[in-house]
C-alpha cells in the first residue's frame, strides 16, 4: 500500500486540530486522559489496595465513616482531622506518665480515640491506667485495669469504641443527665445515644441526644505502674477524624479514594476490553455480511437476529452464579454477545457505502479491494463503530456494578459496583453516609459522560457532513 | 400466505430458538448442581430408610437392603444417566415450568418450597412497579417530547435534550440511591424500605403500597422520562422536515393539529416501540433498583437468593422466568410495530 | 481511416438476479437479464462517441464493461488493441486504469465526503504512485484544477465536496480522470443531475478538453439533444442492443429506426415561438423487463408500425443511406413517420390537430 508516513502524520495532525474545536469533546476527552492516567498510576497512587479491599487489617489505622476531607467547606461545622500519634507529648519519668495534648476546635469531635501502648518491665503484673481530662475539668478514666507481662513485655489496646469505651462514655454522659434531669426514670439506652461523642461533649441538658462538641484542650494520660520503659514503636494513640482523605472512608475504615483509583482501573479494561472486541467483531461480521452479500449475508443475518433476542442480564446472572463471580466472566460474556447490535448498523452503513459511487469511482481509478475497504469503506463505518463502541463501555461498567449489587460481586478486584454494592449492603444510604454513594456513582456519570462525549465529538470529526450544523 | 403472517411466524421461531438457547445454557450450568443436590436427597432418604428397617436383620442383610434402595433412588434421580440426557431433560422441565423446589426453609414468605409459588408470590410487585412505571414514563415522555418538538431550538428544548442525555447514562439503582439519602435520610419523607408490606387491607393497604413505591416509582420515571422525551422529540422534528408537512402547514393547518394529527400519526409506530424495547432493556437495572428500595419484587427475591440463601433453583427460575418475559415482550413489540405501521413489511425482504 | 480505440464485437452481458435463501431452496429457477445482449461497435480516436437511449436499456452497462468494473459474459472489447475481456492480472488491469477513466452521474455521491479535493485527486496519483513527493503532487493537482478552470486552485483545495456545487463537484471528478492523463473516458450522464445553468458549462469544458489533450469520450445520455454538441458517431440503444448507430449528424436529422425517431420527438422545442403546439410522442408504454426481451424485432411491442414480420424475425443491420449509417429495422428507410401535433390557442386549449409526415430519408440540410 503506498499511504507515506508523511500523508498518515498531516492527516492526524489536522484531525487534532479539528477535534480541539469541540469543547464538549475536548472536556469528555481531559476525562478519558485523567481516568487512564490515574489507572496507569494505580499501582502508586493507591498500594496493597487491590487484594487488600476485604482485609481489615489492611485499614486499621483509619476513621470509620469518615467524610471527605473537602465536606467542611461544603457543609456546615467543622470536622476533626483524622490524627495519628506515633510519639507522646510529655513524658513523667516519675510515674511513668505518657500525655497526649489534643486541641479540639471541631464542631464535630474525633470519631474515636485508639490507644495502643506497650514496653518492657521486670514485674509481673502491672497497673494501667487511661484517662481524658477535658477543657472543663472534667476527668473520665477510661481504663483502670492490671495488666499481665509476658516475657518481659506487654502491648494493650484500647478504643472507645470497644465495651468498656462505651461503658464508660455512656456513663459519663448519663451522670451529667442525671444532673439536668434528676427525674428521669427512663434516661436514653445506651443504642440510642451518640456515644463517640459524650466524652467530647459540653455538659449540658442534650449530652446524651444531641451532644454539642466541646472546644479546648483536652489531655489523655496514660499511666502504667511497675512499667520500665515504654516502647515508643507500638505505643501510639489515634485520634481518628470525622474527616479523612479525598474521598472519606466507609463504615469499614476503607480508604474509598483508594478503591476509587482501582475502580477506575477496572472501568477501563473492562470497558476496554469489551469495546474493542465488540468494534472489531461488528467490523468483521458487519462487513463481511455486507461485502458477500447473498446467501452468506442472509445466513448471517438471520444468526444475528437470534443473537440480537437473547437478553444478557439473565444470562449474567447465571453464568456469574453458577461458573463463578468474576469479572473475567461478565466481560467474555459480553465479548460473545455485545457485538450484535452494531453489526447489524455496520452491515447496513456497508451496504449504503457499497452503493455509492465513490466505491466504485474509487476502482475505476484503480484502488485495489484492499484500498477500497481500508481508505473508503473502514473511515466511513469507523466513527459508528467507535461511537457505538465508546458508548458501549459505560454499559458494561453500569452492568458490572448491577451485578455487584445483586451479589455477583468479584470479591478479588474493587470495582466502583463493588463499592456501591458494599454502600448498599452496610446501609449507607439510610445512615447518610453520601460520599461513600456519591463518589462512585459520580466515577460511573464521569465514565459515560466522557465516552459519549468523545464518541459524538469524534463522529463529527471524521464526518465532516455533520459539522455543518 | 400474506407477509403478516410469514413475518409473524418467523419472529415466532426465532424466539422459540431464543428462548430454547438460554434454557439450555441455564440446564448445563444446573445440571452439575442439580446432582449434588439429589445426591443430598437420597443420602437423607436413605438414612430414613436404614432406621425403618426390622432390627431383626443381620448387619449383611441391612447393608445389602441398604444398598439396593440407594440404587433404586439414583436410578430414580436419573444421577447415571448421561450428560445430555440430564441436560435435555432439564431443558423440557425448565421449559413445562417444572422449576423445583427452593433450598430455602424460609420459602422466601410463600406458601411453599416450590419455586414457582415463590416467583408467583413475587412477579405481582415487580410487574405492578414496573408496568406503572412504564406507563407513567411513556405517556410522560411522548408528551414532554411533543411539547418540545414544538418549541425545537428554544433553551427548554435544549435543557430538555441536555437532561435526557444525561439520566440516559445514569445507573438508575443509583439515582435510587441518592433518592433514598434525599428524600429518607435527609429530609425523611418515605420510608427508606419497603419491605415489609404492609398487612393492612383496604384503603390502608392500598394507602402502605403507595407510600412505599413512590420513592422506586419515581426513580424509575425520572431516569427513564428524558431519554423518552429526546427520542420522541428527535422523531417528531425529523418527520416534522417531511414535504407532507410542509404541505399541511402550507395549507395553513394550525401548528398543533399538525403535529398532533399528521406527524403522530406516522412517529406513533416507531416511539411506541422504542419506549417498550428500551423498557425491555431496563428490567436488569429496575430489578437493582428493587434491591436498592428494598421492594420484595423479582429482583429482592433474587439477591436474597443469591445473596442470604445461595438458592440455585430459585435463581436459575428467576432467569428463565425473565428471559421468557423479555422475549416474549421483544416479540409483542416486533408485532406492534408491524401492526401500527401498514407501510413496513418487516422481515419480508425486496427482491431486487 | 483513423485509428480503431475501443472495438466491441457481439459483446454480451447478463446479470443474474440474487436469489433469496427460501427461493434456492425451493429450487426456483435463476432470473436472468441481457444487460447488453450482442453489440458491435467502433470507438476510433478523437472521435467522440455518444451512447443514446432511455434508462435502463444498458447503456451504463456497456460503461462498465469498458472500464472494466464488471466482467463481460462473451464477446470481444479491445481497447487500443488490447483484449480487455481477460484483463486478470491486478497489475495490468491496474495499469489498464490509466487508459481509460469515467465520470459518474451523481457528483454528490461520486466523490468520498469524507476527503478534501486535494486528497481525492490526489488520491489516483498515490495509487499508481505517481509523484514523488507532496510538493510535485500538488503541482499537479493545481495543474488539473486549472485544467476543469477552478481557479486559483488553492481556494479549492482544502474544500469538502459538501462545499462546493454540483458543477463544481463534477468538474473535481473530471480532473479526478485527467490527473491520470488517460486517452479515452466514459462520461457517464455527467450533466443529468446538474442544475440547468451550468449544464453547458460543464459539457463545453468536456468538448475543449478534447483538442486540449487529445481526449476521447463515450458520452452516455438519455438526453439525445446534447449528443450533437460534441460528438462524432452515435449509437441508440434499446433494451440491450443498438438499433441505429452512425455519424452523429446523420442519425439525428435523418433517423432510419422508430426508436431513433421517437426519441428525437420527445425533445422539446428549442424556438420559443413554436410553444403553441405539443407533440404527441408516437411510442406508448413502458421499456419491457430486461428478463423478458421480446422476440423478433425487440422494439415491435412499442413501435406504432409494427408489422408480423417484426414480431417473428430479428431484423439485421441495414444501410439504406450514407455509409455506416447503420439500422436494425426491417423497415429502414422505408417508413414515413408521422407525428401527431396538438395546436393550442392562446388560453392553453387544444385548438386543432395535425399531423406532419416526413418522406423517407432526405438530405441534411447542411
Amino acid at each position: 500500500m503506498s499511504i507515506r508516513i508523511d500523508d498518515i502524520k498531516e492527516r492526524a495532525l489536522s484531525m487534532m486540530k479539528e477535534f480541539k474545536g469541540q469543547r464538549m469533546g475536548m472536556i469528555g476527552f481531559s476525562i478519558i486522559i485523567f481516568l487512564l492516567a490515574i489507572s496507569l498510576l494505580s499501582p502508586w497512587l493507591a498500594p496493597d489496595t487491590d487484594g487488600q479491599w476485604a482485609n481489615p487489617g489492611r485499614w486499621e489505622d483509619n476513621p470509620r465513616s469518615a467524610a471527605p476531607n473537602w465536606a467542611d467547606y461544603i457543609l456546615p461545622g467543622t470536622r476533626a482531622p483524622h490524627d495519628i500519634r506515633e510519639d507522646y507529648d510529655e513524658l513523667d519519668r516519675t510515674f511513668m506518665t505518657i500525655k497526649y495534648v489534643y486541641e479540639n476546635e471541631y464542631d464535630y469531635p474525633p470519631s474515636d480515640i485508639t490507644v495502643f501502648v506497650s514496653g518492657t518491665s521486670s514485674e509481673s503484673r502491672i497497673r494501667l491506667y487511661i484517662d481524658l481530662i477535658r477543657p472543663d475539668g472534667e476527668n473520665i478514666l477510661f481504663v483502670d485495669e492490671s495488666v499481665s507481662i509476658t516475657n518481659g513485655t506487654f502491648s494493650y489496646r484500647f478504643s472507645l469504641r470497644s465495651s468498656a469505651g462505651r461503658d464508660r462514655s455512656y456513663d459519663f454522659g448519663l451522670n451529667a443527665h442525671r444532673d439536668f434531669f434528676p427525674d428521669d426514670l427512663t434516661p436514653p439506652d445506651r443504642e440510642s445515644v451518640n456515644i463517640q461523642m459524650v466524652p467530647f461533649a459540653k455538659l449540658n441538658e442534650n449530652i446524651l441526644l444531641d451532644p454539642e462538641s466541646l472546644k479546648g484542650t483536652y489531655t489523655l494520660e496514660v499511666e502504667a505502674v511497675g512499667i520500665d520503659e515504654y516502647d515508643d514503636e507500638g505505643t501510639r494513640v489515634l485520634f481518628r477524624g470525622m474527616k479523612y482523605g479525598l474521598m472519606g472512608t466507609d463504615s469499614n475504615r476503607k480508604n474509598l479514594a483508594l478503591g476509587w483509583v482501582h475502580g477506575a482501573k477496572y472501568a477501563l479494561i473492562i470497558g476496554g476490553i469489551v469495546s474493542l472486541s465488540s468494534i472489531s467483531i461488528a467490523l468483521l461480521y458487519g462487513m463481511t455480511s455486507a461485502y458477500y452479500g447473498g446467501w452468506v449475508d442472509e445466513i448471517m443475518q438471520r444468526a444475528n437476529e437470534i443473537l440480537l433476542g437473547i437478553p444478557i442480564f439473565p444470562i449474567l446472572v447465571i453464568t456469574m452464579y453458577a461458573i463463578g463471580r468474576s469479572i473475567w466472566i461478565l466481560v467474555l460474556i459480553y465479548v460473545i454477545l455485545g457485538w450484535r447490535g452494531l453489526a447489524k448498523i455496520i452491515r447496513a452503513r456497508g451496504i449504503q457505502i457499497r452503493q455509492d459511487t465513490y466505491v466504485e469511482a474509487a476502482q475505476s481509478l484503480g484502488s485495489s479491494g484492499g484500498r477500497v475497504i481500508t481508505r473508503h469503506m473502514i473511515p466511513q463505518l469507523l466513527p459508528y463503530a467507535i461511537a457505538e463502541g465508546a458508548l458501549m463501555i459505560p454499559m458494561v461498567v453500569i452492568a458490572e456494578a448491577g451485578l455487584s449489587v445483586l451479589g455477583l460481586a468479584d470479591p478479588t478486584v474493587v470495582t466502583w459496583g463493588r463499592m456501591l454494592s458494599e454502600a448498599n449492603q452496610y446501609h449507607a444510604t439510610i445512615s447518610g453516609l453520601w460520599w461513600w454513594i456519591l463518589l462512585p456513582g459520580l466515577g460511573l456519570t464521569l465514565l459515560g459522560f466522557g465516552f459519549i462525549t468523545t464518541g459524538m465529538a469524534l463522529e463529527r470529526v471524521v464526518n465532516p457532513k455533520m459539522r455543518q450544523r | 400466505m400474506p407477509a403478516s403472517l410469514k413475518y409473524f411466524i418467523l419472529r415466532s421461531i426465532n424466539a422459540v430458538i431464543v428462548l430454547f438457547i438460554v434454557v439450555l445454557i441455564i440446564a448445563f450450568l444446573y445440571s452439575d448442581m442439580a446432582d449434588r443436590m439429589a445426591e443430598g436427597r437420597i443420602a437423607d432418604e436413605v438414612r430414613a430408610y436404614a432406621g425403618g428397617l426390622p432390627t431383626e436383620l443381620t448387619q449383611e442383610q441391612r447393608s445389602q437392603l441398604i444398598r439396593e434402595e440407594r440404587a433404586r433412588l439414583e436410578e430414580i434421580h436419573g444421577l447415571h444417566d448421561p450428560f445430555y440426557e440430564k441436560v435435555f431433560r432439564r431443558t423440557w422441565d425448565t421449559f413445562t415450568f417444572r422449576l423445583g423446589e427452593s433450598n430455602s426453609r424460609t420459602y422466601y414468605g410463600a406458601s411453599d418450597a416450590r419455586v414457582t409459588t415463590i416467583i408467583q408470590h413475587y412477579l405481582p410487585r415487580t410487574i405492578l412497579l414496573f408496568t406503572t412505571a412504564a406507563v407513567i414514563s411513556i405517556l410522560l415522555g411522548i408528551g414532554m417530547g411533543l411539547k418540545a418538538a414544538q418549541v425545537a431550538g428554544t433553551k427548554v428544548d435544549k435543557a430538555l435534550s441536555i437532561f435526557g442525555i444525561l439520566t440516559a447514562s445514569l445507573p438508575m439503582w443509583w439515582v435510587g440511591m441518592l433518592v433514598i439519602l434525599i428524600f429518607a435520610f435527609s429530609l425523611g419523607w418515605f420510608p427508606a424500605a419497603s419491605y415489609p408490606f404492609p398487612t393492612e387491607t383496604g384503603y390502608e393497604y392500598y394507602k402502605g403500597v403507595l407510600i412505599r413505591m413512590a420513592m422506586p416509582l419515581a426513580t424509575i420515571v425520572f431516569v427513564s422520562v428524558g431519554g423518552r422525551a429526546w427520542a420522541t422529540r428527535n422523531m417528531v422534528t425529523s418527520i416534522l422536515q417531511d414535504d407532507y408537512i410542509m404541505a399541511a402547514r402550507a395549507k395553513g393547518i394550525p401548528e398543533r393539529k399538525v403535529i398532533y394529527g399528521h406527524t403522530l400519526k406516522t412517529a406513533a409506530p416507531p416511539i411506541v416501540t422504542s419506549a417498550i424495547l428500551s423498557f425491555l432493556l431496563s428490567i436488569g437495572g429496575a430489578m437493582i433498583t428493587e434491591v436498592i428500595f428494598n421492594w420484595p419484587g423479582m429482583g429482592y427475591l433474587l439477591r436474597t437468593a443469591i445473596f442470604a440463601e445461595s438458592d440455585m433453583p430459585v435463581i436459575m427460575g428467576i432467569v428463565y422466568i425473565t428471559t421468557l418475559l423479555w422475549v416474549v415482550g421483544y416479540l409483542l413489540a416486533d408485532m406492534l410495530y408491524g401492526f401500527l405501521d401498514p407501510r413496513v413489511e418487516v422481515g419480508a425482504e425486496k427482491k431486487v | 481511416m483513423p485509428k480503431s480505440i475501443v472495438k466491441a464485437r457481439n459483446l454480451k452481458k447478463e446479470f443474474i438476479i440474487v436469489q433469496s435463501f427460501i427461493d434456492k431452496i425451493q429450487r426456483k429457477p435463476p432470473l436472468k437479464v441481457r444487460a447488453v445482449d450482442g453489440i458491435d461497435f467502433d470507438i476510433y480516436d478523437k472521435k467522440s462517441m455518444a451512447l443514446v437511449g432511455e434508462s435502463g436499456c444498458g447503456k451504463t452497462t456497456v460503461g462498465k464493461l469498458i472500464m472494466k468494473l464488471i466482467d463481460t459474459t462473451s464477446g470481444k472489447l479491445e481497447v487500443k488493441g488490447h483484449n480487455i475481456t481477460k484483463l486478470d492480472d491486478p497489475r495490468k488491469l491496474k495499469a489498464y486504469r490509466r487508459t481509460a477513466q469515467m465520470i459518474y452521474q451523481d457528483p454528490f455521491s461520486s466523490l468520498d465526503p469524507r476527503f478534501k479535493v486535494f486528497d481525492i485527486l490526489e488520491e489516483p496519483l498515490l495509487i499508481h504512485g505517481i509523484g514523488s513527493s507532496m510538493k510535485e503532487r500538488r503541482k499537479m493537482i493545481d495543474k488539473a484544477l486549472e485544467e476543469v478552470r477552478l481557479t486559483p486552485p488553492e481556494e479549492f483545495i482544502d474544500r469538502y465536496p459538501h462545499m462546493l456545487s454540483g458543477g463544481q463537484r463534477q468538474r473535481i471528478a473530471i480532473a479526478r480522470c485527467l490527473i491520470l492523463n488517460p486517452d479515452f473516458i466514459v462520461a457517464d450522464e455527467p450533466v443529468s443531475m446538474l442544475d440547468v445553468s451550468v449544464r453547458a458549462e460543464v459539457l463545453n469544458l468536456m468538448k475543449d478538453l478534447i483538442d486540449k489533450i487529445d481526449l476521447t469520450y463515450l458520452y452516455i445520455t438519455h438526453d439525445i439533444s446534447t449528443t450533437r454538441f460534441f460528438t462524432d458517431h452515435i449509437g441508440v440503444m434499446y433494451l440491450g442492443d443498438i438499433v441505429e448507430q452512425g455519424p452523429t449528424g446523420q442519425v439525428l436529422d435523418n433517423p432510419l429506426h422508430p426508436y431513433t425517431q421517437a426519441l428525437l420527438t420527445a425533445v422539446p422545442e428549442p424556438e420559443p415561438d413554436r410553444l403553441d403546439r405539443i407533440k404527441e410522442i408516437p411510442i406508448k408504454g413502458e421499456i419491457p423487463s430486461g428478463t423478458n426481451v421480446p422476440g423478433g424485432c425487440r422494439f415491435h411491442t412499442r413501435c406504432p408500425y409494427a408489422k408480423v414480420i417484426c414480431k417473428k424475425k430479428v431484423p439485421k443491420n441495414k444501410q439504406p443511406g450514407k455509409q455506416g449509417h447503420l439500422a436494425k429495422c426491417h423497415f429502414a428507410g422505408e417508413i414515413e413517420f408521422k407525428v401527431k401535433v396538438k395546436k393550442l390557442a392562446d388560453d392553453g386549449k387544444v385548438a386543432g390537430e395535425e399531423i406532419i409526415k416526413f418522406s423517407k430519408i432526405t438530405e441534411s440540410e447542411e
